[in-house]
């Protein structure tokens, strides 16, 4: 087997060439060392003072010199408390393991106070020093010490089981001298991390100078010295640590050491610093009183029933620690690395020449150094107290664990952690491949479109792009110019290119006779005029719209106007009023209604087809339509005689036509339209649902002849109409030429041959 | 009086309009936003005098419980106002819907038997006996060939051919151009009904500038 160092800190094996722990990196004490595959049991950081105790020999001057201080404040204390009279505690353990859980906290609270574990325990080096110690020794016999300060554990396992027989050194304690008064006691310090339960006696740390030091009888402190020579003594350098055992103390020994203990004066003087005082573990200790200046009853520090009392209550509140939710795990983790700490290994905390008797009754650490050291057991509650988990530092998983550093200041070692995570390490990218992975479907489907973009691209070929030179201003303006001076010579000279049209179309013919119907007829005709015509657009239509309501009014028709332009209203009002003034017998007022606006468009006109009672409510004077004459024994559409539409847009038209005409297709349909709807409703009138229809101005031109009007303003603006027109027709053309110069070829000049 | 001062100003706004003969100018700008501004204000009085107060608030106002029928319209309206916000322009849907669903229904009703059955029917009485005549039944082919040709040319299934990309069939071919022609007979005679109609309002507008000048002349 490999020698290994088992690190104080984390309890995990490490070469013994390593000086620092390759796991968490502290300082590995030397000589602790110990073969593999010890005892499979717990093993647990010793104190130093305990690793060290046993190789006192070979510690140096200087180490000697670095002596804790409490350690230091404790010999001062015990110099100056030599003769002092202060009453004494229980000092001894009642349990091994307790003793041993004692030593280990307190190498922890020496580590917490910032000094490395692995440092030997050290001590004075002159002979003074030594006769300091020897003198501490001397003051733990007197009775009236109080070096020692006990804190007992709230829960303890109970050293003695059921059925089994106490060991000497409990029975010997249950004849010890009272404990100290609780007067001057003070509660002891707590340790930074574990509370310990039992302090030896000479690992109490000074919390004052004032505190002194209860002289023991040399002979008990020497017994109970001696009895950690007996088992489990601390392990020296070379062993490595290792559980130890609290020394076996015999029952005379212990009796001897209680008994002086029992004639010590526990009570302090007053003025006298208090001795720390163990936290009462017994309820009869609990109610004494606590305080300076109190005397108490010296007490045994154990009787009989007492005793037995209480190991049976520390048996209980084992148990139920052990049943409690704490999380119970073990303070200290068995390295199965670490040998049985080796009674070669082990060495009492003292050794000098001059060793008590009572110590030096027990067997040396050399002596016992072939024995191999019992790995003690640890207590629950002290597990239960300190989880592991939470302080043993976890170690790195490493895939594998065999590898060997090959190069390095580590080189040949193993189980070296890594400088740098895998994560970090650098390595060069994979190289992909660039190409794109294209399968033999896709291949296909990519030449069928390409073939389909090229017979597109072959059929069209390239895009001819022609550039149009924007006409400039000039040639606008040279246009305009010249068609205001043609319309203004028209307008002023009134010189028509031709007389009236003579050719009458059918439409307009038809038009002329539905109106003269309407006109002839004996009854005065009911006639709806619906308006849908931009303002606008008014004066194309002016003339033939007047010259209608004038003849119907003439014939004393009762006319009733509609408009689904906002504004078709307001000019419906006008043209009623100007023709009114044509025909002064005419009693507008009354037999003329104007119904204002219908809104909805579309479905405006769907209403007003099929429900017109509701689409006629009110006039444009805001009076109710349906009182008014025109409106008087109308029930329907059918009521009316004719249906006259004035509009500009063939769209509209075309609305009324779909859902008015349709509504009433026994009545004659009749339309007065611009110039540019006649195209488009021409053939409604040549399938029937318009009876009739004047377009434009020369409509209107060919209904006045027709009607046998003056014509009013149409003869007036013919002239400039035939005028405007030819110079459009001539514009037009040259503009054709012109065009049609410039897209033909250009005829190729022929080289004349010299 | 009165009537002069607006002739006078329908002349300046007229001949602000003319001017935009010259090109884009801010008097001709300052006559179409006066335009637009007196178009849409007298289009609001219209709308409010014509429509909702004869015909949706004061039939509340009268009867609330004989026409509460009016409320559903009320409603509709209100919540179309919605749809000036982005957020609750979700709450002018409905109303919208009504609109588009009702307008939608009107038009292709009064399409199919205002129009479409009504053409196609008038296209065929060419050919009856009544009408007669070998004029009538030349028109009518024409007529006919117009209208089948015209429907040709919205024709543009075809078929591929290599090389020479995708072609409609020869006879659709033909067709179809000769459509083209029809079409193009239709577009030419709009356009001048068009310029017809344009060129009439300009002689209206140029009478009404001379009478105007015509007053001022003693």
């Amino acid at each position: 087997m490999m020698e290994v160092i088992t690190c104080p800190e984390c309890g995990k094996p490490n070469p013994v060439e390593n000086v620092r722990c390759q796991w968490c990196g502290a300082i590995l004490s030397t000589g602790t060392s110990h073969a593999q595959g010890s005892a499979s049991e717990e093993a647990f950081d010793l104190p130093d003072w305990l690793k060290e105790a046993g190789d006192f020999s070979s510690q140096s001057a200087e180490e000697r010199e670095e002596l804790p201080d409490w350690l230091a404040e404790l010999r001062e204390q015990g110099e100056s408390l030599i003769s002092a009279e202060a009453p004494a505690e229980e000092l001894f353990s009642l349990d091994d393991k307790r003793a041993e859980t004692e030593e280990q906290s307190l190498s922890s609270a020496q580590e917490s106070q910032g000094e490395p574990s692995s440092q030997p325990f050290i001590f004075p080096e002159d002979s003074a020093s030594e006769s300091a110690l020897s003198d501490w020794l001397a003051q733990l016999r007197t009775p009236d010490s109080a070096a020692f300060s006990e804190t007992v554990p709230p829960t303890m396992e109970s050293p003695v089981e059921e059925g089994e027989t106490p060991p000497e050194w409990l029975e010997a304690l249950r004849g010890e001298a009272p404990i100290t008064s609780s007067e001057q006691l003070e509660p002891a310090e707590p340790l930074p991390e574990i509370e310990i339960p039992h302090v030896p006696p000479f690992e109490i740390p000074a919390s004052s100078d004032e505190e002194k030091t209860i002289p023991l009888d040399e002979t008990l402190a020497e017994a109970w010295l001696g009895s950690f020579e007996d088992t489990s003594m601390p392990p020296t350098q070379e062993e490595g640590p290792g559980v130890t055992e609290m020394p076996l103390i015999s029952e005379t020994e212990s009796n001897a050491w209680l008994e002086n203990l029992e004639s010590l004066s526990l009570l302090p003087e007053e003025g006298e610093t208090s001795i720390t005082k163990a936290p009462s573990s017994t309820p009869e200790e609990a109610q004494e009183p606590e305080g300076p200046g109190e005397e108490q009853e010296f007490i045994p520090p154990f009787s009989d029933e007492e005793f037995i009392e209480w190991l049976n209550r520390l048996e209980v509140e084992s148990q139920s620690t052990k049943e409690s939710d704490l999380p119970h795990a073990p303070a200290f983790v068995e390295d199965l690395s670490e040998a049985p700490a080796s009674e070669a290994q082990t060495a009492p905390p003292f050794i000098g020449e001059d060793l008590p008797e009572w110590l030096a009754e027990e067997e040396p650490a050399g002596e016992s150094a072939e024995t191999p050291a019992q790995m003690a057991q640890l207590p629950e509650w002290l597990g239960a107290m300190r989880p592991v988990e939470a302080v043993i530092p976890t170690s790195p998983v490493l895939e594998e664990d065999n590898h060997v550093e090959t190069s390095g200041p580590l080189a040949g070692y193993q189980g070296v952690l890594p400088g740098e995570p895998e994560a970090l390490r650098y390595s060069r990218p994979p190289a992909h491949a660039v190409r794109l992975s294209v399968s033999e479907k896709q291949r296909a489907y990519a030449a069928l479109l390409q073939g389909l973009l090229s017979e597109e691209a072959e059929r069209t070929g390239p895009a001819v792009t022609t550039t149009r030179e924007k006409p400039g201003i000039g040639l606008r303006l040279a246009v305009t110019l010249l068609l205001f001076a043609v319309l203004i010579a028209g307008l002023l000279l009134n010189v028509p290119l031709t007389g009236l049209p003579n050719l009458y179309p059918s439409e307009t013919v038809a038009f002329t006779t539905a109106i003269r119907e309407l006109v002839t007829n004996a009854a005065p005709p009911r006639v709806f005029i619906g308006i849908d015509i931009e303002p606008g657009f008014s004066p194309e239509l002016n003339q033939a719209t007047m010259d209608v309501l004038s003849e119907l009014m003439r014939a004393n028709a009762r006319i009733a106007v509609l408009s689904t332009q906002p504004a078709g209203a307001a000019l419906a009002e006008a043209w009623i009023q100007n023709a009114a003034n044509r025909v002064p017998d005419y009693a507008s007022e009354d037999l003329v209604a104007n119904l204002g606006y219908l809104a909805g468009d579309i479905s405006g006109l769907a209403s007003l087809a099929r429900h017109p009672a509701l689409a006629l409510q009110y006039t444009f004077a805001g009076e109710r339509a349906w009182n008014t004459q025109p409106l008087i024994g109308v029930n329907s559409l059918a009521d009316f005689n004719a249906f006259i539409l004035i509009t500009d847009s063939g769209d509209r038209a075309r609305a009324w036509i779909e859902q008015v005409q349709s509504a009433i297709p026994e009545r004659p349909f009749l339309v007065i339209s611009s110039a540019q709807a006649g195209p488009y409703l021409l053939p409604y009138y040549q399938s029937g649902q318009v009876s009739g229809m004047v377009t434009g101005m020369a409509g209107s031109a060919v209904f006045s002849q027709l009607m046998h009007t003056s014509g009013g303003q149409t003869v007036l603006l013919w002239g400039a109409y035939q005028w405007g027109i030819m110079l459009v027709i001539i514009l037009i053309s040259f503009g054709v030429i012109y065009g049609l110069l410039q897209a033909s070829p250009k005829p190729r000049h022929s080289k004349r041959k010299p | 009086m009165t009537e002069a001062i607006w002739t006078l100003i329908a002349f300046t706004l007229t001949l602000a309009i003319l001017s935009y003969a010259l090109g884009d100018n801010p008097l001709f700008r300052i006559a179409s936003y006066l335009f637009v501004g007196v178009s849409t204000g007298y289009l609001a009085v219209i709308f409010i005098n014509q429509v909702l107060l004869p015909r949706l608030i004061e039939p509340l106002m009268s009867d609330p419980a004989g026409n509460s029928l009016l409320l559903i319209p009320l409603v509709l309206s209100v919540l179309l106002l919605a749809k000036l916000s982005p957020r609750l322009s979700f709450l002018g849907s409905p109303s919208m819907a009504f609109l588009v669903g009702v307008g939608a229904a009107v038009a292709i009703s009064g399409a199919l038997f205002g129009t479409l059955f009504t053409q196609v029917r008038a296209a065929g009485l060419a050919f009856t006996p009544s009408q007669g005549g070998i004029s009538n039944w030349a028109g009518g082919l024409i007529l006919l060939l117009g209208t089948i040709t015209t429907l040709a040319y919205f024709q543009f299934t075809g078929q591929a051919h290599p090389g020479r990309g995708i072609l409609r069939p020869r006879w659709v071919e033909v067709l179809a151009r000769t459509g083209q022609v029809f079409i193009a007979i239709t577009l030419g005679g709009f356009f001048a009904g068009v310029l017809l109609t344009s060129l009439t309002l300009l002689i209206d507008r140029l009478n009404f500038i001379i009478q105007f000048f015509k007053t001022l002349i003693p």
